[in-house]
């Protein structure tokens, strides 16, 4: 399968390990120079930038506001505005081997720029549509995503957790999805599994298609208490069963 | 009369005196030699070099004029090194300053349209990104790129041929300045007034507001003939 374009949107109730499911589709891409990657922090508490070591130089969110505050001190039209903010979101990204990284930031503080908001939104697009893979680290919301971010995704991932909570959580954004966003295709990924058992429950709750089970682990805990980016991770087993996951998806 | 007669005689005259004594050279245009285009990043990884701002001195301006002997034929004028002998491959100043000669009939459609041909070139395995309020141009060239032969020549005759290629357009020189902040510097004076200009131009096409008691722009105004022509001639449309 083609990995030129795809978008992924990685959703799920707040504490299942969206982040840390973003951030090992990253350590996956990291230093395969024909799949340049984009990773988008749409969680306002900016948990991809920690979990990859990468710092934010400037957020989307501070963007729109120079973009506000330039416009009240000069004129400028749309087509000028759009190449600025070209530059500005080239300008914002982090880098580390062929992955990079772009933070939304907090939500819209002052006042409501529905236009600009679609400008960002489009030259977030289009940005997106120079890398061969763009994974959005989601907050739980999925019409921020619509709204701010980008419009249409190759594959929703939901991740859960093995509890009742998180699966009803991932059930709501799927049918949230189907009138906000467009997908090709949505899966689920049971994050912090113990057992297979508890997959097999997962599985049996929900008809949404399982895709894989990541193991709760140490290492990434370990990594995550020492602020250690998940790039310099070193192999493991459970860093290949999280590997093997992301290839079945076509995302490594 | 044209928006940037003043302007554009001004910088042309800058140049000229400021190219006696610095080594520049003029290369015609050649369809032959256009740069390819295509949708393309290029990260920090692959970059060859990065010129212009982020982090340079840079400076990007389009001037026209319909005084049509300033400039003598299409090309481009390069002063200072091309990318292949630049020594500096990070945080050189880069400057380009577009000059077209024509005949147009509508000020605000000509801007929008040579902008355009400028800001839409994509040229491929590079990233060229314009940020109009502060005048900055920003390259990331990529070793493939670079390998491939692209330079200013090239990309030059990219842009030449889109902005050839609109109605009206008779000659357009692209300056490429590389690698030399003191004449940067020295022409910026004349790229601010020019945005004085276009921004006085924008808020009559954009705003439709003809209150020059209250307009911050009304001194452009008071000294540009053309713009009053065309604040007079768009408030007598409405």
């Amino acid at each position: 399968m083609s990995l030129l374009n795809r978008r992924i949107a990685v959703c799920g109730k707040g504490g299942v390990g969206k982040t840390t499911v973003s951030a090992l589709i990253a350590r996956a891409a990291l230093g395969d120079a024909s799949k340049k990657t984009l990773m988008i922090d749409a969680d306002p508490g900016a948990g991809l930038s920690m979990a990859l070591g990468l710092p934010i130089k400037r957020t989307v969110n501070d963007i729109r506001i120079e973009v506000i505050n330039a416009a009240r001190e000069k004129s400028s039209d749309l087509t000028d505005t759009a190449a600025s903010i070209d530059y500005q979101l080239m300008d914002s990204i982090s880098e580390r081997g062929n992955v990079a990284l772009l933070s939304v930031g907090r939500p819209e503080e002052e006042g409501c720029y529905c236009q600009l908001n679609s400008f960002l939104r489009e030259a977030i697009e289009s940005l997106s549509s120079r890398f061969e893979l763009t994974v959005v680290d989601a907050e739980a919301g999925i019409e921020q995503i619509n709204r701010r971010v980008i419009r249409d995704v190759s594959l929703l991932l939901l991740v859960t957790d093995p509890t009742v909570k998180g699966i009803r959580v991932v059930e709501q954004i799927l049918e949230a999805s189907k009138s906000s966003l467009k997908y090709e295709r949505a899966a689920l990924l049971v994050n912090k599994a113990n057992s297979t058992s508890e997959v097999e429950k997962v599985a049996s709750l929900t008809d949404i298609p399982v895709a894989g089970a990541i193991p709760s682990s140490r290492i990434v805990s370990d990594f995550d208490l020492n602020g250690i980016s998940f790039f310099d991770i070193p192999s493991s087993g459970f860093i290949e069963i999280a590997e093997a996951i992301l290839r079945d998806l076509h995302l490594s | 009369m044209s928006l940037f007669n003043e302007t554009f005689g001004d910088t042309i005259r800058e140049l000229v005196k400021s190219v006696s004594d610095i080594s520049s050279k003029f290369i015609p245009y050649d369809e032959e030699q256009i740069w390819k285009e295509g949708k393309s990043v290029v990260l920090k990884e692959e970059t060859a070099i990065e010129i212009g701002s982020s982090g340079g001195s840079s400076l990007f301006t389009v001037l026209w004029s319909d005084q049509l002997e300033l400039v003598e034929k299409s090309g481009i004028c390069l002063i200072g090194p091309n990318l292949a002998s630049l020594e500096k491959k990070a945080s050189c100043p880069l400057g380009l300053i577009v000059l077209i000669e024509g005949v147009f009939d509508d000020a605000y459609e000509t801007f929008r349209l040579l902008r355009d041909a400028v800001y839409h070139a994509d040229p491929l395995d590079v990233a060229a990104r314009f940020r109009p309020s502060r005048l900055d141009i920003w390259f990331r060239i990529s070793h493939k790129a670079l390998s491939e032969g692209f330079d200013f020549c090239r990309y030059g005759n990219l842009l030449l041929k889109r902005l050839l290629g609109i109605d009206g357009v008779k000659k357009a020189l692209l300056v490429f300045i590389t690698d030399n902040a003191e004449l940067i510097e020295r022409i910026r004076p004349h790229a601010d007034r020019s945005r004085e200009i276009v921004e006085a131009l924008i808020k009559m096409y954009e705003e439709m507001n003809f209150d020059c008691e209250t307009c911050e722009h009304a001194d452009v105004c008071d000294e540009v003939a053309e713009l009053r022509k065309i604040r007079d001639r768009l408030k007598g449309e409405n």
